[in-house]
């Protein structure tokens, strides 16, 4: 994540229990980007975030998560959602972050059915895409990662029992808490 | 003994040019404080209704 510079952010301070960043992907289009963080309970001392990323519509005003733009700079904007981990800790540093893929749940999978072009019978093979887009930076920059963060994940027959992160793993959800 | 840490940060950031900066304040006066994923953010809070955190 380090040899691909990063688009710049604006960010919404911390309202109603989000924090809210934005940027301009610049690829073939220019579209801007919406990254959320949720809270979405509180778990003891600590309030559980849920990160949400999508695109911005600007003729409709709506944001969605079940886009795939294709606009060219993947790298650029996950290092871009990866550059606001820090940001988000640095104001709540004994908060977590949960990750789960728009693209992981049953409800996703029968949009997907309904318009399928890859002739999917018994299950979706865009399924869980986005979790493993996440997985793949999680891993290729995983030494980094685990020297400022704790991180665990999750299988789907068992989604809220997390454990400690092991690359090459199929989980399809990740929790990220940073070190002090 | 000495190591070498890497400090996880992004080594270098885009700068934003002026439209760019007006067109992300606009987007983000507009949505601020609005849930903007509803149904992915009712899908976490179902999921982990029951999550005990590990640490």
């Amino acid at each position: 994540m380090q040899d691909v510079a990063a688009y710049s952010l604006t960010a919404t301070g911390e309202a109603e229990g989000r924090i809210q960043f934005f940027f301009e992907s610049l690829g073939s289009a220019r579209i801007v980007k919406v990254i959320e963080y949720t809270a979405i309970r509180q778990a003891g001392s600590r309030v559980l975030y849920n990160l949400g990323f999508g695109d911005y519509d600007e003729e409709s005003g709506q944001v969605s998560d079940l886009m795939n733009s294709n606009n060219g700079d993947m790298r650029r904007v996950f290092n871009t959602v990866l550059s606001t981990v820090p940001l988000f800790f640095a104001t709540n540093p004994h908060d977590v972050i949960v990750v789960r893929g728009s693209d992981s749940d049953k409800e996703a999978a029968l949009r997907c059915f309904a318009t399928c072009r890859k002739g999917c019978v018994e299950y979706c093979k865009n399924a869980d895409r986005r979790i493993r887009t996440y997985r793949y930076f999680v891993e290729k920059n995983f030494a980094a990662l685990v020297r400022e963060y704790v991180i665990f994940g999750s299988y789907r027959d068992d989604i809220d029992d997390f454990v400690r992160y092991v690359p090459g793993e199929d989980y399809v959800a990740i929790l990220v808490y940073r070190k002090y | 003994m000495n190591t070498k840490k890497t400090k996880l940060s992004v080594r270098e950031t885009l700068p934003m040019s002026e439209a760019t900066r007006q067109r992300l304040a606009a987007v983000a006066e507009k949505l601020k404080g609005q849930e903007l994923f509803p149904e992915k953010v009712a899908q976490a809070r179902q999921a982990f209704q029951n999550l005990v955190l590990p640490l």
